[in-house]
């Protein structure tokens, strides 16, 4: 089989800056081709000149797709030249049906107007052909995330894609999405259409892709095969050293009691009568790092929300805060209490995009940078710098909107924005995902670091490798209930698996 | 990362500079043309009243500015003007004096809060929560205003409104008092920080201890009571009270912040610019005045303006 796509040389540069230098990447007509790098590596770049999002005039370099150079000047052009990028954000619109969005920007007619029932024959067939099912009636919002990603991923088929280019398309997902969304993909492959898959999670490189890309600074470090090549040397390659450990090893004590849930209901946003989480107690020491774990709708965000005030639903329950009983309101309050809460969700509401990493990084502290009542831009600057430096943020300067950040660095942001607060306890939800590899090592230290010095680290995660490398203690939930607690030593992927399925007494 | 010619760069920032203080450089070519169009226009005379003619125009602005910066919009400019004209010029009438001041200005952060209260804790669309005051306190300013205007002629206020306060007219001298007390507010208080993040991001916002609907009730308020003052300053001016003004000052306003840069999807704006903003507008009608263009025309030429502007400010 020839190269589906060639990219020849590439160079951009944004406003002087060079994103990408003299890249170039051969993809082989029907394989799953892995494009991995830190982020700031500058794979969305040169998948962004792939897929059309910049015109060809803004870069050097050239676009080989099936031998003949194209010149691409929109993501519609590229769509046309059989190379549609699936986003990692996804660009459903929630409104409308799915068979609608499938079809969006080339409804097909008929004499009468829109034409219902091809849209949904033909969409069923697309869903259908990835085993999916799904009513292509129903609004794309009442779908989860994973279901969003595979009707992106048939869509995408449905407009004539044989280059699919996907984003970090697990980092939502939970393990079981994932493995039908693997399934899917080898699917495609055997049908001669090419993936190429941009990933953070190395695990994934080995059971999914053929062929793996590393990108460093900018550069094309390595292409090669992957079954000639182990985690440690990717690694290796992404960071440019040897990273000995994926968890950093520190021993952290757990102290006296400092938070603890008893018997905490919160009511079902949606469903009249029945419960988000019900009846939970758990205990939460200083200096401990405690896991909660469970698959995705578990729960877990929505305790912990509700705890802190920030849920839209008052839960029911006690929350004894150093033995005194509390109830926060509003974040506000749980922010006095000395409780920060790092989001899952950086972009929607862990930062304001818009603004410069000084804003947001004082932002829930704004009472620490101010002077006779006013806001102090020494102050500001100096917090801002303190923890530049302590989280190695990468960044071209503190002024600049956080949107410009890597996905690394805007989390080490949100980071800073908590730790700016003092807290005395932290809940980080989905701390390290879309994290690259090096990012993921230094908020695990900043972590193990915080409970050394006294701090008690909530920790909600899905990934379990992360959970059992970095939790001394485990809570599993399953639909709302905590199933299990697991002590360090009890650690496995299948006990876990097993509380969180709720079928540990099976 | 190194940098590609120093050229690129060099222009890159000077394109970069002109977006940034597009408002300004504006201002400067459009006074500077005025200077040499007429030679009325750069008398001491034409410039204070250009100043004082727009200073009720420049208030509204910074009121609206801080609405527009948490992602709001007050439609009801005008009709807070009109209402809080006839109260005023009526207030007076009734013999309460001083206190009528007092009065009118509680009423115009009553209003406010009734508007914040409906788009913070009731989550109606600020659009549709002003627009429906806009009907009801016109409304209400013609119930008020039966018959015949009010004349207040002779009284404090027209005199204290049209004298001075150390040396500077007083409605110029009332503006520049708002205008350092909204930039002192946006840039150096807790309170404004919050509304550009609540304009950026509301959820975020509030998970970083901001009281958001606490925030918006107040900025509504703040706006009303503004809005309102300029009421008062233009019942002064007029020396009367009628139901007949007010009619385009919310547009005025929004103009006024969008050529100063902000964005009506909030999180920007600043407090500089919308004044130079809404100078400018001043200046410009007050050169076609001069000029003898009629007004007709001058409504075409405001338009190109507010999309000029827009275009100008635009990201990308």
């Amino acid at each position: 089989m020839g190269l589906a796509v060639e990219m020849k040389q590439i160079t951009k540069a944004f406003s002087g800056v060079k994103a990408i230098d003299d890249v170039s990447l051969k993809v082989e007509e029907g394989e799953i081709h892995a494009l991995i790098g830190e982020n700031g590596a500058g794979k969305s770049t040169l998948m962004n000149v792939l897929s059309g999002s910049f015109s060809h005039h803004t870069y050097e370099g050239s676009v080989w797709v099936k031998g003949k150079q194209v010149k691409l000047t929109s993501p519609d052009d590229a769509n046309k030249a059989g190379i549609v990028m699936v986003h990692q954000e996804l660009a459903l619109i929630p409104e409308i049906s799915v068979a609608e969005n499938v079809f969006l920007g080339h409804l097909p007619k008929n004499r009468t107007g829109i034409d219902w029932k091809t849209i949904y024959g033909k969409a069923e067939e697309a869903l259908e052909r990835l085993s999916l099912s799904i009513d292509v009636k129903s609004k794309v919002k009442y779908l989860s995330v994973g279901q969003q990603q595979l009707v992106e991923i048939a869509k995408a088929i449905m407009m004539g894609g044989r280059v699919l280019i996907l984003d970090e398309p697990t980092a939502p997902l939970t393990d079981r999405e994932t493995e039908i969304l693997f399934r899917i993909l080898k699917d495609l492959k055997e049908d001669g259409i090419t993936i190429i898959y941009i990933s953070h999670r190395l695990e994934e490189i080995f059971k999914l892709t053929d062929t793996v890309s590393v990108m460093r600074d900018g550069k094309m470090i390595v292409t090669k095969k992957t079954s000639e090549l182990t985690t440690d040397s990717l690694v290796s390659y992404m960071i440019g050293r040897e990273l000995k450990n994926m968890y950093p090893d520190m021993e952290t004590k757990a102290g006296e009691v400092i938070l603890e849930i008893q018997d905490y209901c919160v009511r079902h946003p949606e469903y009249e009568g029945k419960n988000i989480v019900s009846h939970v107690n758990m205990k939460f020491c200083r200096g401990e790092i405690v896991g909660i774990s469970g698959l995705l709708g578990a729960g877990r965000t929505e305790l912990m929300m509700a705890v802190t005030g920030g849920y839209r639903i008052t839960g029911k329950g006690k929350i004894l805060l150093d033995g005194r009983e509390v109830h926060f309101k509003s974040p506000k309050e749980a922010i006095r209490a000395g409780i920060g809460f790092v989001t899952e969700d950086r972009k929607g509401n862990g930062l304001i995009v818009d603004q410069s990493l000084c804003f947001n990084c004082s932002l829930a502290a704004l009472d620490k940078v101010r002077a006779r009542h006013m806001l102090n831009r020494r102050m500001e600057t100096t917090l801002t710098e303190k923890f530049i430096n302590e989280l190695k943020i990468k960044t071209v300067g503190m002024y600049h909107p956080v949107k410009s950040l890597s996905g690394g660095n805007q989390q080490k942001a949100v980071l800073a924005k908590w730790l700016a607060t003092n807290p005395r306890i932290l809940i980080l939800d989905e701390p390290t995902r879309g994290v690259d590899v090096g990012a993921k090592y230094e908020i695990y230290t900043i972590m193990k670091e915080l409970a050394e010095a006294g701090v008690a680290i909530i920790m909600i995660s899905s990934d379990l490798p992360e959970v059992i490398g970095m939790s001394d203690r485990v809570y599993i939930m399953s639909e709302g209930s905590l199933t299990g607690e697991l002590h360090k030593g009890m650690l496995t992927e299948e006990n876990i698996m097993k509380y969180a399925t709720n079928t540990a007494n099976c | 990362m190194e940098k590609i010619g120093g050229g690129k760069t060099d222009h890159f920032k000077a394109g970069k500079f002109i977006k940034n203080n597009f408002v300004i450089i504006a201002f400067i070519i459009i006074f500077i043309f005025s200077c040499f169009a007429t030679p009325v226009f750069l008398t001491v005379g034409n410039i204070t009243s250009v100043l004082i003619t727009n200073s009720i125009s420049a208030i509204c602005a910074l009121g609206m500015l801080m609405i527009i910066i948490t992602g709001g919009i007050d439609l009801s400019v005008g009709s807070y003007v009109c209402i809080c004209v006839c109260l005023t010029a009526g207030f007076i009438q009734n013999g309460m004096g001083p206190a009528a001041i007092v009065a009118v200005g509680a009423l115009g952060v009553l209003f406010g809060c009734i508007t914040g209260v409906l788009v913070a804790y009731a989550k109606v669309a600020p659009f549709i929560v002003t627009l429906a005051m806009t009907s009801i306190l016109k409304g209400l300013a013609y119930m008020y205003q039966v018959g015949e205007n009010r004349r207040i002629d002779g009284t404090f206020w027209p005199e204290f409104i049209q004298g001075s306060v150390l040396f500077i007219p007083t409605p110029i001298f009332i503006m520049i008092v708002v205008f350092l007390i909204v930039l002192f507010v946006l840039n150096k208080t807790k309170y404004g920080r919050g509304l550009y993040a609540i304009g950026g991001n509301q959820e975020t916002a509030r998970l970083a201890g901001i009281n958001v609907k606490g925030y918006l009730v107040a900025v509504y308020a703040i706006g009303g009571f503004l809005f309102g003052m300029a009421g008062m300053i233009l019942a002064g001016r007029l020396s009367m009270g009628t139901a007949t003004v007010g009619d385009g000052y919310e547009l005025d306003a929004i103009a006024s912040v969008v050529i100063g840069g902000a964005a009506l999807s909030g999180g920007t704006g600043s407090a500089v610019k919308t004044l130079i903003g809404a100078f400018l507008m001043g200046i410009l009608m007050n050169v076609m005045n001069l000029l003898g263009i009629a007004s007709y025309p001058q409504m075409v030429f405001k338009g190109i303006i507010i999309v000029a502007a827009v275009l100008a400010n635009r990201n990308d």
